[in-house]
């Protein structure tokens, strides 16, 4: 018993940051918040000062685009003084650029456009919030007007008088009491309760927390357990130090209640309440305190706790009507409707009775697990010495980093790449992962700027025209692929996509040369010697490969050809194809075959690495339009052709051309879709046969979603695997 | 300048090489304040009505045409549908009340003659036929519970967002059996991306700008200190920072080492919220009364670079503040406890900027800490001057470098550690 | 007496941090557990005081097996560790008086037993200042003057003189010598040879959680054919040591 209340003394006494010492720099803080206050309240003075001397008056000059006869006329007629309109002339709906050039131009800060139907559309600029409230304002008066004038012409009558009045009417409770005091009788259900577990509830946290958890990060623990007190009364000791403190604010809200006389006859047994709740919620801290091994830590996992009990309170408090019955027996909200209930006067006792019991048997569980926690080390003190748990820290450390060795000794080399850092496998995946994917839309998505930007507003008033249908997912896609088809017809968009492959190829080469430190004929697959015979050889390949589907297309009656050459003016666009098609196949063989492959395969091994870049490469290609489950098969096909390929010949630079040629040939010399895009420009003319069947010529995707490319693919596989069989049988004896 | 660098590094790695200080960082900051946004107008609707979702839309009486009627009317809004009979006792206030008490809105049609809708007609058919332009007589009551005291803006936005539509509809439907054709003669901005962007900036900009600025300075703090009880006091506690002066780098470049770790760091890391908050704000596509980051939140480029030039600054003063309070004190629960005042600083900003509709007077901007909130409110509502700006950076960073050069003194000096003194005294 | 069978503890999974130890010690006795850093003394040093429990084998401390009897090992042990602290906030005075009511020293005579306790250590001017405040010789001193509040039979201290200036290591030590002239049983651990020559009557040499020698300074130097202690002991170290 004596050391019971010698541990119950101790953990009252316990202080958290009190006794703290003060920096005169915090002082400082304080200081500032006091000008903060000051200068708040100052400037609401100062506002009401200026609003004397500001007076509002401006016209507003508007730019009318396209305006009708009809506004020109209502304008002239009702001559508004605050309105000043410039008219001008300009085609497209959407050109938002030529827009607000002519509102800077007029100094303007609206633009009214009229459009075929008749119909308007305001634009105005975005640097300044306000411009919203004056379109709004225009719109109110000056356009609403405009539809009077024109009904009044065409004969339509206006009238004044609603045809329907909307009424508000706001009920109050008829049936409440009218002699009770609302007021008092919503806050002790509200307010006052809150406040009591409010209370409780810090006061434990900042006692409890700081009393074991808080002991044991300062090592002070060990010696309170080497003492021959049970560890029951020590759990118990340090929860009657709790409970007493978190006693003193319920006690400090009870006093002024009691001045209350309403409340007067009930504030003992709230107080009563209180005590019930804090034991279960001192037995709560003390656990949780027990559990974690500082004071941080104790209280983080405190907070949800407190987090709970503030939402059980609030979700009481809305409708205290509704959670009477069988929530008053339930602890918690038994304890929260009691002090209400006891507050007014309307004590249920037994419920009252049934939750103080269900309450204290559950800080009877916390004590008791509690109890059982302090009996293992994990939770008592590891009192190991610093020295101790360096060496083992340092252990633990050696051994993964034998485990990450495992690692660095790769597993299969492709291009004679060896790593030379070792990530985690999370991040290793993520960045394997999301590098391409934030690379290439980031890039795509700049290179759709310049041609928008550079054309006249015709393309952005198609787009958005396009938009203007969308529904579903469904319809972006299409939309999206429409707008890309349009921006694929201009040589700005085509040369601005190249470059943006480029970019990404000196990145990858950069980022291998200069933070990877290893050498571009390793690292990527890009060795300095052969460069023009591995590119012709790879042309062969791609050209050959496309040519077989071609003709074996053709041979099926699945295509026809129309007719042949390009007109001199397609010349610029062709070339920008073939501009764009050229990085554009290096930039895909650079990120799935040379940087991706070769760091899977050290890690993971050969397979994984095909698998890996082949189902990413197909999931890049998967939001084209027209995507199938065979091309998805083709798309993987085609990839793990160019990863052989690569692996055997110990180069990307033939797949770099053999990507760009069947692309380049497909699009532009045969006329047939590129993974769903289309090319406009190309040498042999071609249109849909007579015989078409969507499996053998893919449909939309392009012969690449069909069954012929899924035929020249495994053929070429096969031939492949053949001219190599020799360094297949090498490479499986090896691993 | 080589030794900050290499400390910089040190401490860049330190914190990337676990992936949970790394998380705890960049993203918990910006989770958390994500989920405050989104879960305070949920909890706001809850404490006034009573009831976590979208409160309903009890209908008495409906007339044909309102139950043809489309609109807007399903997307946001539960209802039920019943009649007058299905009150038992009619109409009245005991009646009605129990249906509105928890927050639901009741609406009621009802005419001067049998039918609302032929109540409707009438009105048109006198005033095109006999020129006689009246009220007709057909009545909506918008019943709501006056105890709960955001269910009357409930009410208001509902007769915005559904009966002005629906008395337009009625304007389609029956006076145009009398004109011919459609009232309307032209569509406002019936479909521009670019106006309902701005339109939705507009309110956006203007709720957001109570929140966001408040939220994301005191987040940044939250990095700060965190970052500099970490990189300071606790590595004066372990001695590791004696360590650190003992090399032959400079007591000045090791703080502005760690300064700028951490200044990198939380510059990251309020980006990274910001980003989270735009596109928070751009999913959010229900316009709700209480929401307080709706749809459409956007900055435009100079005001971005306003910001992300004087979040480093500001970054600058809240480091060489804790560093100096963690240098200052001896033990690391008093290093914390006293950090805790910046604080003080910044939430009497933030809870007053919630409430405060004024124009900020210059003095503000001369607040250090405060002033980024200010500015930040400006930047949002884009009323930015380049003054403020220049004003926000002048006032930060030379009192963070000033702030600094003491830290260095404190560093050098070894006063950081006068509990090494008593001690002597004590023993001898 | 304290002995020790076959003692293994493993931390959670990891590898036996102490490898099946056996040793006796009896009373009057001083015995030291002399070995490098990471060798397992503070662990066995735990588990003999019952914050840690053996994975395998038995510890009995005066006859009783020490996991059977917790609070009664308790009453008949001082730990004392260098790296268990005192509250910082607390004063010496107030430490005293909360551990005697831990112990349940009895009421009559304490005020002078406490008086004699703080003078022998000379902490008696210090009685009311708080710990902070204190050199850690004189926290020490309070540390030591605490954990043998109870007069304990059996002794377990770990690194004694660990940060302590020279004078008061000599004030311990004595007091240690002391304290088994009284027939205590002490057993200490130490990687300082000059403290575990002079002080210790037995000395058991913890190589990777492994008693590979005991016996007396006299003893070892037999044992490996050397002339001064710490060459045994490196003799012993080299050939039971492994790398990695």
């Amino acid at each position: 018993m004596r050391a019971f209340w010698a541990i119950a003394k101790r953990a009252f006494r316990a202080s958290g940051s009190g006794g703290a010492k003060a920096s005169r720099y915090a002082f400082y803080a304080m200081a500032l918040s006091a000008l903060v206050v000051f200068s708040m309240i100052a400037a609401v003075w100062v506002n009401v000062v200026r609003s004397w001397f500001e007076q509002d008056s401006y016209a507003q000059r508007v730019v009318v685009v396209n305006a009708t006869d009809s506004f020109k006329e209502y304008l002239d007629k009702q001559d508004f003084d605050f309105i000043e309109a410039v008219y001008k002339e300009h085609p497209y709906a959407y050109d938002v650029a030529t827009f607000s050039s002519m509102m800077k131009q007029e100094g303007s800060n609206l633009v009214v456009f009229f459009d075929e139907h008749g119909d308007i559309l305001t634009y105005y600029p975005a640097d300044k919030l306000e411009h919203t409230d004056d379109k709004e304002a225009f719109k109110a008066i000056v356009l609403s007007g405009f539809e009077n004038y024109i009904k009044e012409k065409e004969h339509i009558p206006v009238y004044k008088e609603a045809a329907i009045e909307v009424n508000y009417d706001g009920l109050t409770d008829p049936a409440r009491d009218s002699y009770s005091d609302p007021f008092l009788e919503s806050i002790s259900f509200t307010l006052i309760p809150l406040l009591y577990f409010i209370a409780a509830l810090y006061a434990s946290m900042i006692k409890g927390t700081n009393v074991i958890a808080g002991a044991k990060e300062q090592n002070t623990f060990a010696a309170i357990l080497m003492t021959p007190v049970p560890r029951c009364v020590i759990v118990m000791g340090n929860i009657m130090g709790v409970w007493l403190s978190a006693m003193i604010p319920a006690a400090v809200i009870s006093l002024p209640l009691l001045c209350v006389p309403k409340y007067r006859a009930g504030v003992f047994l709230a107080f009563l309440i209180m005590a019930v709740l804090s034991v279960f919620i001192a037995s709560l801290v003390i656990l949780i305190s027990i559990l974690s091994s500082n004071v941080i830590t104790a209280q983080t996992a405190f907070l949800p706790v407190f987090f709970v009990f503030v939402a059980l309170c609030i979700s009481c408090m809305q409708n205290p009507d509704e959670f009477t019955g069988i929530y008053e027996f339930v602890p918690l909200y038994g304890q929260y409707l009691g002090i209400g209930r006891a507050l007014v006067g309307q004590t249920n006792i037994f419920a009252l009775l049934c939750s103080s019991v269900v309450t204290l048997l559950l800080s009877f569980g916390c004590v008791m697990i509690s109890v059982k926690l302090l009996g293992s080390e994990r939770f008592t003190v590891s009192v190991m010495s610093a020295s101790d748990r360096e060496v083992l820290r340092a252990k633990k450390q050696a051994a993964a980093d034998a485990r990450r060795k495992t690692f660095l000794t790769s597993r299969c080399s492709i291009f004679g790449y060896k790593p030379k850092s070792s990530l985690n496998d999370l991040s290793f995946s993520l960045t394997q992962l999301f590098r391409p994917l934030v690379l290439l839309s980031v890039f795509q998505l700049i290179a759709m700027i310049p041609p928008l930007l550079m054309t006249n507003g015709e393309y952005l008033t198609n787009i958005i025209n396009d938009l203007r249908k969308v529904n579903g997912v469904a319809d972006i896609i299409t939309s999206g692929s429409s707008i890309i088809g349009v921006l694929m017809s201009t040589p700005a968009f085509l040369l601005s996509m190249g470059l943006g492959y480029i970019l990404i190829d000196l990145y990858y080469c950069g980022r291998v040369k200069f933070i990877e430190r290893t050498p571009l004929s390793s690292g990527l697959g890009l060795p300095r010697e052969n460069i023009l015979r591995r590119l012709l050889t790879g042309a062969a390949v791609g050209a050959g490969m496309m040519g077989f589907v071609f003709l074996s297309l053709l041979a099926t009656g699945q295509i026809k050809v129309t007719g042949f050459g390009i007109s001199a003016d397609a010349l610029p666009l062709f070339f920008s194809f073939v501009f764009m098609w050229l990085f554009q196949g290096a930039c895909e063989e650079i990120m799935f075959r040379g940087y991706m492959m070769p760091r899977v395969a050290a890690r993971y091994g050969l397979i994984p690495a095909i698998a890996v870049s082949a189902i990413l490469f197909c999931l890049f290609h998967g939001m084209n339009p027209g995507f199938t489950v065979l091309a998805a098969v083709n798309l993987i096909l085609v990839s793990v052709l160019y990863a052989l390929i690569a692996y055997f010949t110990d180069n990307i630079w033939i797949v770099c051309a053999a990507h760009t040629f069947w692309n380049f040939t497909q699009g532009n010399v045969f006329g047939l879709e590129v993974s769903g895009n289309s090319g406009n420009v190309t040498l042999i003319h071609t249109a849909a046969g007579d015989s078409i069947n969507p499996w053998i010529s893919g449909g939309a995707f392009g012969p690449e979603g069909g069954l012929a490319v899924t035929v020249a693919t495994v053929l070429g596989i096969a031939i492949v695997l053949f001219m190599f069989r020799k360094k297949l049988r090498k490479g499986h004896t090896n691993s | 300048m080589r030794y900050a660098f290499i400390i910089l590094k040190w401490e860049i790695q330190k914190i990337m090489s676990s992936w949970k200080k790394t998380m705890a960082v960049f993203l918990v900051p910006a989770a958390v304040m994500v989920f405050a946004i989104n879960l305070f107008p949920k909890l706001l609707n809850y404490l006034t009505s009573g009831s976590a979702g979208n409160q309903k839309i009890v209908v008495v009486d409906a007339p044909d045409s309102f139950m043809e009627f489309s609109g807007k009317k399903a997307d946001l809004y539960r209802y039920d549908y019943i009649t007058s009979d299905d009150i038992a006792g009619g109409i009245s206030e005991e009646t009605v009340y129990p249906m509105v008490e928890d927050g639901n809105i009741v609406v009621l049609f009802h005419s001067s003659t049998d039918d609302f809708d032929s109540a409707v007609r009438e009105k048109y058919r006198r005033f095109y036929m006999e020129g006689i332009d009246v009220p007709g007589g057909a009545f909506v009551e918008l019943v709501y519970n006056d105890e709960k005291f955001l269910t009357e803006t409930k009410a208001n936005q509902y007769e915005s967002d559904v009966l002005d539509a629906y008395k337009s509809y009625l304007d389609d439907k029956f006076f145009a059996a009398y004109v011919g054709s459609g009232t309307e003669v032209f569509k406002v901005d019936e479909f521009n991306p670019i106006t309902f962007i701005l339109d939705n900036r507009n309110t956006a900009n203007t709720q957001a700008c109570r929140v966001i600025p408040g939220i994301l300075v005191i987040l940044m703090y939250y990095c700060v200190y965190s970052l500099s009880c970490d990189m300071i006091a606790m590595e004066k506690n372990r001695g590791f920072l004696n360590k650190l002066v003992m090399t032959p780098a400079s007591c000045k470049m090791i703080l502005w080492g760690k300064a700028l770790a951490t200044n990198i760091m939380v510059t990251g890391s309020s980006f990274v919220t910001f980003l989270f908050l735009f596109l928070s704000s751009w999913i959010n596509r229900s316009n709700d009364a209480g929401s307080l980051l709706p749809f459409g939140l956007m900055l435009m480029p100079d005001q971005l670079l306003y910001m992300l030039l004087s979040i480093p600054a500001t970054v600058l003063v809240l480091t060489a503040f804790c560093f100096l309070v963690a240098l200052e004190l001896e033990r690391f629960e008093d290093a914390v406890a006293n950090m805790q005042f910046i604080l003080l600083l910044l939430l009497v900003g933030f809870f007053v900027q919630m409430f405060y509709f004024w124009d900020p007077i210059f003095i503000e901007y001369l607040i250090p800490g405060h002033n980024m909130i200010v500015l930040l409110k400006q930047i949002i509502l884009s009323e930015v001057t380049i003054l403020q700006f220049i004003a926000v950076l002048a006032v930060n960073v030379p009192l963070g470098i000033f702030l600094m050069n003491r830290c260095a003194k404190l560093l050098e000096g070894g006063e950081y550690d006068r509990s090494k003194k008593r001690k002597q005294k004590i023993l001898f | 007496m304290i002995e020790v069978k076959n003692v293994s503890k493993r931390y959670s999974s990891d590898e036996l941090v102490v490898k099946g130890v056996s040793f006796t010690v009896k009373p009057g006795m001083i015995y030291g557990l002399l070995g490098p850093n990471g060798a397992g003394k503070t662990t066995l040093m735990q588990m003999m005081a019952t914050l840690l429990k053996p994975t395998d084998g038995t510890i009995k401390i005066c006859g009783k097996d020490i996991s059977d009897n917790t609070l009664e090992i308790h009453k008949m042990i001082g730990f004392l560790t260098t790296e268990v602290k005192l509250d910082p906030l607390s004063t010496p005075d107030k430490l005293y008086d909360f551990f005697a009511a831990l112990y349940d020293l009895p009421k009559e005579g304490y005020e002078e037993r406490k008086y004699k306790d703080f003078y022998r250590f000379g902490i008696t001017p210090f009685a009311k200042k708080r710990i902070v405040d204190l050199s850690t010789g004189m926290k020490q001193k309070i540390s030591i003057c605490i954990s043998l509040i109870h007069n304990p039979p059996v002794i377990i201290f770990d690194e004694p003189t660990n940060g302590l200036d020279i004078l008061t290591s000599k004030q311990v030590t004595d007091y240690l010598k002391e304290l088994a002239k009284d027939g205590r049983t002490i057993i200490l651990s130490t990687h300082i040879f000059s403290l575990a020559e002079s002080l210790c009557d037995e000395i058991g040499v913890l190589v990777d959680g492994n008693i590979v020698a005991s016996g007396s300074v006299k003893d070892l130097c037999e044992l490996t054919g050397k002339d001064s202690f710490e060459d045994a002991f490196f003799d012993l170290y080299t050939k039971n040591h492994k790398e990695g």
